[in-house]
């Protein structure tokens, strides 16, 4: 299977998009264990359902501004490039 | 061509006798001067290789006659030699300033450590790939909290012999597409693009599930870096078998190589993952998570070995 780097750079795109596309009020925060700021003590075990909402958090945060003109232009070099 | 030629400064120049007709100087005139001017050129325009000892300052005297004027400054040894220091100084300069750009991304004192390696650390380390059955101590020495360099630690992780494998897979990769007929140049940069993704791809799910199971490791991205690409070492091997004795060869050498590198990569990455640090806290389910990262790990090079390979051989 053939990839190249521009299809990666394309699959990253797309995974940062679908993360960053999931609705804070209507999805995540019926999500059981979301609001769950307060697990900051020096405990052992982050467990992986927090980790991956830390994870969700800060991708959307960093990642919702800078990715709309990155779509903008992979949209307009797929339109004129095909 | 024979006669005494002279120098700027009227001092004769010591000529060896010329290997051959030198055509040169009657063709190029003004012709040499364009493609000389492009940034320092160190004093004098360069010269098609001559058979004469002189720098070619005298030699060239005649031809600047048509040439760009004011080039007859750089005739000058003096002008040269100043030119000269400041083409270096600038280039010094100019080094320093990328140095302090990149040295946010990738520092370079770390890059470094990972090619301080040696010929018997090599020879070690690839014998160790390949029969990890006897080694005993994986354990790495620590020298004042920073890793022992390689050359003096056969576990430590090096970058020489990941580099130099990745290379040598996608020269193999040409050389099995051509011996198949199917080689082209642009197919042998889509090999060459085509594994550094996977191993970036690799190096990314790795690093997702380190953040995601949280387990505390001393582990250094470049340091997953160079244990990614040890498979290439094995893939290698396996290709080149395959080019002797077609699919027989190449699966035998795979199976063997795979076998031992999963035992490898257990091993070392064990010693690794498991922080390096001499306390053994039985934090129970980091342990587990740590073992099952671990698997995953050795796990996934024989899979990764085999589809990077398996269209190359016939």
């Amino acid at each position: 299977m053939a990839l190249g780097v521009y299809s990666l750079l394309e699959a990253i795109v797309l995974c940062l998009n679908a993360v960053c596309i999931l609705n804070e009020d209507r999805f995540l925060s019926k999500l059981p264990g979301w609001g769950g700021t307060q697990v900051h003590g020096f405990g052992e075990e982050p467990g992986i359902k927090t980790q991956i909402f830390h994870f969700i958090r800060s991708v959307k945060t960093v990642m919702k501004y800078p990715l709309i003109p990155v779509n903008i232009f992979i949209i307009f070099f797929k339109l004129i490039f095909g | 061509m024979y006669e005494q030629q002279y120098d700027a400064y009227g001092q004769p120049i010591p000529q060896q006798p010329q290997l051959f007709d030198d055509t040169s100087t009657q063709n190029y005139g003004y012709g040499q001067q364009v493609p000389d001017y492009s940034g320092m050129n160190y004093g004098y325009p360069q010269q098609p290789p001559q058979g004469q000892a002189a720098p070619g300052g005298g030699g060239a005297y005649g031809n600047l006659q048509g040439g760009i004027p004011g080039a007859q400054i750089f005739q000058d040894p003096m002008v040269a030699n100043m030119a000269m220091q400041y083409g270096q100084t600038l280039a010094s300069q100019g080094r320093e300033y990328v140095d302090k750009k990149l040295e946010k991304y990738v520092s370079a004192s770390q890059v470094k450590y990972y090619f301080a390696v040696d010929t018997q650390y090599v020879m070690k380390k690839l014998r160790l790939l390949f029969f990890p059955y006897t080694h005993s101590d994986w354990s790495v020495r620590y020298d004042q909290n920073q890793q022992v360099q390689p050359r003096h630690e056969v576990n430590a992780p090096d970058l020489y012999i990941p580099v130099m494998a990745v290379v040598t897979y996608i020269l193999v990769a040409g050389l099995c597409l051509g011996l198949q007929e199917r080689f082209s140049p642009d197919l042998l940069g889509m090999q060459a693009s085509s594994a550094l993704v996977w191993l970036v791809l690799e190096i990314l799910v790795v690093l997702a599930i380190l953040y995601i199971t949280a387990i505390q490791t001393n582990i250094k991205y470049l340091d997953l870096l160079a244990f990614s690409s040890y498979k290439y070492v094995g893939m290698i091997v396996a290709l080149l078998a395959g080019i002797v004795m077609e699919s027989m060869g190449y699966y035998c050498l795979l199976a063997y190589s795979s076998f031992s590198l999963v035992i490898f990569m257990f091993r070392t990455l064990r010693w690794q993952v498991q922080g390096g640090n001499s306390e053994m806290e039985a934090y129970s389910a980091g342990n587990k998570r740590r073992l099952y990262l671990l698997l995953f790990m050795s796990g996934l090079q024989p899979v990764l070995m085999w589809w990077l390979t398996q269209h190359l051989v016939a």
